[in-house]
């Protein structure tokens, strides 16, 4: 059996400082009991209603940590000798290449999930007699026991495998009474078929960690004198109390006496490498995107193709050379969604950035770069009054944008 | 126009070529405004909306959905269906999706053993392709199930089964007529592999089928006891879709819930056996039910659906969200900055040109502003505020010529 709480490797957690404390679960106490309660349901032989629960949030919110914590409450109760729990992981976007081959994936993960839950090897067969003869020894062995199945950044995972591992082993898997399924992920949601993961699903977000819990994860990070200080509050601020952020500010000794930008820098380089499965030139592409881009509060592809080539003519980087075309805006916009650094708002009517990343961005920006940070501010402020004048029936929104980004000024110009 | 509806022959005249072009040009994989026959859309299931009705559906109760016609009943009965065939297993209820045929030809007080026969001939369609789709099904029983199941196809099937078996062959073209040939245009996503298909083609055609109860009634029993204990199937679920479509029981609800008198009644006790009737009736039979069979169904969930403005702005932007593949929800996307709210607009446009909220008018509706957007269009295809307003004016154009051709 694949250990549950064995540290993924990935930059973006190190859930070693979390994972199997005794005391209170840091800030996601609900969510954790939330899973522990339908446990002890089915090991009471009582009937859960929902199996299937949802958690989504956005990059470095500790969605990892959590599963791996719901793991860890899990195997030293309720009924830990009649729970089978199973951590399954779908291939990232970094392990897909041109050859990729969902078929060969799904089968994959099933053989995976048979010899390692139910010490079944099964031979080389197709992909749909390998889910029968998966879900045949499931249903044979489950008896008396009780499976709890994690798949951590499912909506991350390519989806054409997604649409073959639900058909293959999810959805069936779903149905069976006795089996919870715990599903975290960021991004756009996959749109399953079988009821019991779509509509009948649990659906949770998880949001950043109050002040409160900032102070204590820093205290669990070995850092009590931090945690007692005010140092806290700018860590709080600058984190917005990401979990994963303020790990990496609580690293860095320097950032919290000078408020060095390279820290800044760092944590955002660490970020996209966290979520983004791209080479490292284009992270670097990626990375001048946002930073373009920081300061809006909606973008779209008038405002794209705008604050990109402002932005590239004043660093002089390549991010989109100086003309930046339709079609060119247009694939940085893709980019951006597919990476779920970036998704359309309908309530906007426009795209946001991840909204911790873009903070992240913008302080970094503002620190490194502040002319730049004013130019962006400024180029808003210019367009927006352009299209007060030009967009008549839209204007009151523009009206709004524009006094914003004065506002943002002005208070610079106090501090 | 208040009382004006499409019927499901309507249909809204679109430039495809021209409107394909325009959203390929902005990120759409396939056009989801396009297939106004859900039982026909390959992309149904992405972008559904209706999940308190879904909800109702999907479970060990009879459930009664009531919606206006051009709502999407068929919709949701294929959706229901579909979802009975996620997995390989037989642990999904088996659905019948069940069209009494009398009402066509004017029997609109059908005897209870019309009604069985009738289901029984749905059922053997469904059981067919189900093992088609599924061979392991029907290769895994012992011989004498084997031939029990070949002999019900045979008695029961709406034509000889050596027909439609010559229609499976491994070229997936095939597969498709024979589905037509079957009538059940049903998608099921994971198909069959070749090799299986053509193993249960021989045996079948090698079975000698043995004689079959020629009562009704014992035959229905014996469907039951197949599906359940032999098959094992979770449940069974009667889809009944399309009551309104017979001359007798288009416009007069009373005859429409008369027609179905023996499945009412049957309720309590089917519900008891693992049979459970999903009915997608017309929104105006609701009180003719209640009038004469509160009792029986009682224990039914009910759901009526209203199409809401908020719902049909739902409708497109998960269609949109669906095709683009998550690039974006809204035309706003892809609008100039003085469009604000494009799904709003254009629901409401169509609700006050139609005089009423229906998913068909808001597509037929879209579907002129696109063709406007399209023929308008220079690079880059963005959708601009005129083109709403020419997509408008042309749809008020068809809506008029369509109304006066049914007034003569």
């Amino acid at each position: 059996m694949k250990p549950i709480t064995e540290t993924i490797q990935r930059p973006s957690f190190d859930t070693t400082a979390f994972v199997g404390r005794s005391d209170e679960t840091i800030g996601r106490s609900k969510e954790v009991n939330l899973i522990l309660t339908k446990a002890k349901k089915l090991c009471d032989g009582e009937e859960v209603e929902k199996r299937v629960t949802v958690f989504s949030a956005e990059t470095a919110l500790g969605k990892t940590w959590l599963l791996c914590q719901i793991a860890h409450e899990l195997s030293i109760g309720p009924c830990p000798d009649r729970m089978k729990i199973y951590r399954l992981d779908p291939p990232d976007k970094a392990s897909i290449t041109d050859d990729f081959d969902a078929t060969k994936e799904t089968k994959r993960v099933l053989a995976e999930f048979a010899a390692d839950v139910w010490g079944e090897k099964i031979q080389e067969v197709s992909l749909p007699e390998l889910s029968r003869k998966v879900m045949d020894v499931t249903k044979e062995r489950l008896g008396r026991y009780s499976l709890v199945l994690f798949v951590d950044a499912v909506f991350e995972a390519d989806w054409n495998f997604l649409e073959l591992f639900e058909e293959h082993l999810l959805g069936p898997l779903a149905i069976i009474p006795n089996v919870l399924i715990v599903l975290s992920g960021r991004g756009r949601k996959f749109p399953w078929s079988t009821p019991e993961l779509r509509f009948r699903a649990d659906f949770h977000d998880l949001h950043p960690f109050n002040l409160d819990d900032t102070r204590v994860q820093i205290e669990r990070l070995d850092r009590p004198g931090l945690a007692a200080s005010d140092s806290v509050d700018v860590i709080q601020e600058i984190g917005q109390g990401v979990p994963g952020a303020t790990v990496w500010l609580v690293q860095d000794n320097d950032f919290l006496k000078t408020q060095n930008p390279e820290t800044l820098d760092a944590i955002l380089n660490h970020f996209l490498e966290s979520v983004s499965a791209e080479p490292d030139n284009n992270r670097t592409k990626i990375r001048g995107y946002i930073e373009a881009l920081c300061v809006l509060r909606a973008f779209d592809d008038d405002r794209l193709s705008k604050f990109i080539q402002v932005y590239g003519q004043a660093t002089g980087s390549s991010v989109a050379g100086v003309a930046v075309s339709h079609g060119v805006s247009v694939n940085i916009q893709k980019i951006l969604v597919n990476e779920a650094l970036a998704q359309y708002k309908s309530e906007e009517g426009a795209y946001i950035l991840d909204k911790y990343l873009a903070k992240l961005a913008e302080e970094y920006l503002r620190r490194k770069n502040p002319s730049l940070w004013k130019l962006l501010h400024t180029t808003a402020i210019d367009l927006y009054a352009e299209w007060v004048t030009k967009y008549e029936r839209t204007k009151e929104r523009w009206i709004v944008e524009k006094a914003y980004h004065e506002g943002v000024l002005a208070s610079a110009k106090t501090d | 126009m208040d009382n004006f509806h499409h019927t499901g022959s309507f249909s809204y005249s679109r430039d495809n070529e021209e409107i394909n072009r325009w959203l390929k040009v902005n990120g759409f994989l396939y056009d989801p405004f396009a297939e106004l026959d859900a039982s026909t859309d390959p992309y149904l299931h992405q972008y559904i909306v209706q999940h308190t009705a879904m909800d109702a559906l999907w479970g060990q109760n009879h459930a009664l959905i009531f919606e206006p016609k051009g709502g999407g009943k068929t919709a949701l009965s294929v959706r229901t269906a579909q979802n009975c065939y996620v997995g390989q297993q037989r642990n999904r209820p088996f659905p019948i999706s069940y069209l009494p045929p009398f009402l066509n030809w004017g029997g609109a007080t059908p005897l209870p053993e019309e009604h069985l026969q009738a289901i029984l001939t749905s059922a053997m369609k469904q059981l067919l392709i189900s093992i088609v789709y599924r061979p392991h099904w029907f290769l895994e029983l012992n011989s004498n199930d084997q031939q029990l199941i070949r002999s019900f196809l045979e008695r029961d099937l709406a034509g000889p089964l050596e027909g439609f078996l010559a229609l499976v062959d491994v070229d997936p073209k095939q597969l498709s007529i024979f589905r037509k040939r079957l009538n059940i245009s049903l998608p099921i996503r994971s198909t069959p592999a070749v090799s299986q298909v053509l193993t249960l083609r021989k045996q079948l055609a090698s079975i000698a089928p043995q004689t079959i109860a020629e009562d009704t009634v014992a035959r229905w029993h014996l469907l039951r006891q197949i599906l359940l204990s032999l098959f094992r199937f979770d449940s069974i679920y009667l889809l009944i879709d399309g009551l309104d479509a017979g001359p007798e029981t288009a416009s007069d609800s009373q005859a429409l819930i008369r027609s179905c008198d023996f499945i009412w009644r049957s309720l309590p006790n089917w519900e008891a056996e693992g049979i459970f009737v999903k009915a997608f009736l017309p929104a105006e039979s609701t009180d003719a039910l209640q009038a004469d069979y509160a009792a029986e169904c009682g224990r039914a969930k009910y759901v009526h659906i209203e199409w809401t403005e908020d719902l049909l702005v739902e409708m497109l932007m998960r269609r949109i969200d669906a095709a683009t593949q998550g690039q974006y929800s809204s035309f706003a996307a892809i609008a100039t900055p003085d469009l604000m709210d494009v799904e709003q607009q254009i629901v409401k446009a169509a609700g006050k040109v139609s005089g009423s909220n229906l998913p068909r008018e808001v597509l037929s509706l879209l579907s002129h502003i696109l063709l406007a957007a399209a023929r308008r269009s220079v690079e880059p295809a963005r959708l601009h505020y005129e083109d709403i307003e020419t997509g408008i004016r042309t749809y008020k154009i068809e809506m008029s010529a369509h109304q006066s051709n049914q007034q003569e």
